[in-house]
């Protein structure tokens, strides 16, 4: 996958470009915009947790590696959501799903050995889209040109090139 | 201006529980079953490095670290044991920069010419250096989000949720998104509308 910091970039430029649009969202919410940007990535967290406890209620192995696929990203999204105060979270959900979108669709462009992306669909689908091979996950530039479009959203959003929408929610 | 738990805080909690067996099952099916979904679909070093012979002629991928570069020879195990040469790497190579060096990974994805010998249709490799960079740089990420989720969230304890919090005061430092209330005189219409943007959710 391409480093987190381009994932969040990316997160945070969609957030700012979608705050610029809309009013309902605000700082915080492009916040959450970026949270479901990197998401998907909890995986590489998650396997600093204890996985015996797990294991005994389950009472088999557990694989995290789901985190990182629609599935997971559709539970962690919505089991995100209900850490948030109810006015707020049809809205949470909406964008953090934007973000763990973005995510997928940054990795699926990863150039892979196989040619082959991860199963992104799962558990609907086992199936592995073609990697369209854009970078390597060790490519620099990607950051780069996902910086250049964060601060180009931040600038579209401070100096108002777009006309704020307002809408009832 | 709080709105209550449309199905009560039991709601809630129900909901979570839902979704948290839900999750955990899901773990546990990629844990059991066969198909993990970030694994390669092609036979992997774990299969091919004991039983060589049996994959003679097949497309399989290795993970391994580079031993010698000319030819390229990789080891699969971190011993240093396992090793296979690849050939035809100079056309198939796909690397961030540099020339490749002893100690660099790299995945090798190719046709198992015999049981030593792997010829490349594409050869992916990172330096050592590279996948420390990728670290710290998410490391830093994460931080970054970390410390807006704490400036713009806060918990409203009588309702055990997040609530947006006072956004006014994260104007300065890092880039933000919020409009400054100092921005020009707000004269326009639009700056109107944007104070009054500033006064809703609070």
């Amino acid at each position: 996958m391409p480093d987190l910091l381009t994932h969040v970039l990316v997160g945070y430029s969609i957030g700012t470009l979608l705050s610029a649009r809309y009013e309902q969202v605000r700082t915080a919410q492009v916040t959450l915009v970026m949270v479901g940007a990197l998401s998907p990535d909890f995986r590489k967290i998650a396997p600093l947790l204890p996985t015996t406890p797990l294991e005994l209620v389950t009472g088999g192995p557990i694989s995290w590696t789901p985190l990182h696929t629609f599935g997971g990203s559709v539970l962690v999204v919505l089991l995100g959501s209900l850490l948030i105060a109810p006015e707020y979270r049809r809205r949470a959900v909406v964008l953090t799903a934007i973000g763990a979108a973005s995510h997928h669709v940054l990795d699926v462009a990863l150039l892979t050995a196989t040619g082959e992306a991860y199963a992104v669909f799962f558990p609907i689908s086992t199936y592995r889209p073609p990697s369209l091979g854009l970078y390597l996950s060790t490519d620099r530039w990607p950051a780069a040109v996902a910086g250049v479009l964060a601060a180009s959203s931040w600038a579209v959003r401070r100096y108002g090139i777009t006309e704020p929408v307002q809408r009832s929610d | 201006m709080s709105t209550r738990e449309p199905f009560g805080q039991s709601g809630r909690l129900l909901a979570s529980v839902a979704l948290l067996i839900a999750l955990v099952g899901l773990l546990s099916w990629a844990g059991t079953a066969a198909v993990d979904p970030l694994e390669r679909t092609y036979p992997d070093e774990a299969d091919v490095t004991p039983d060589r012979e049996s994959y003679i002629g097949d497309r399989i991928v290795l993970d391994g670290a580079v031993v010698e570069t000319d030819p390229l020879v990789i080891a699969t195990q971190s011993t240093g044991n396992g090793r296979f040469t690849v050939v035809r790497t100079a056309d198939t190579l796909e690397r961030s920069t540099g020339p490749l060096e002893t100690g660099d990974r790299v995945t090798v994805f190719g046709t198992l010419e015999d049981a030593s010998t792997l010829d490349a249709d594409r050869t992916i490799s990172t330096a050592l250096w590279e996948s420390l960079y990728m670290v710290v740089i998410s490391f830093v990420a994460g931080c970054w989000v970390l410390a807006r989720l704490v400036r713009g969230w806060r918990v409203d304890w009588g309702r055990g949720a997040l609530v947006p919090g006072f956004t006014a005061s994260m104007s300065g430092g890092k880039p933000d998104t919020d409009p400054s209330p100092s921005r020009g005189d707000g004269t326009s219409v639009d700056g109107s509308s944007e104070r009054h943007r500033e006064q809703r959710d609070q």
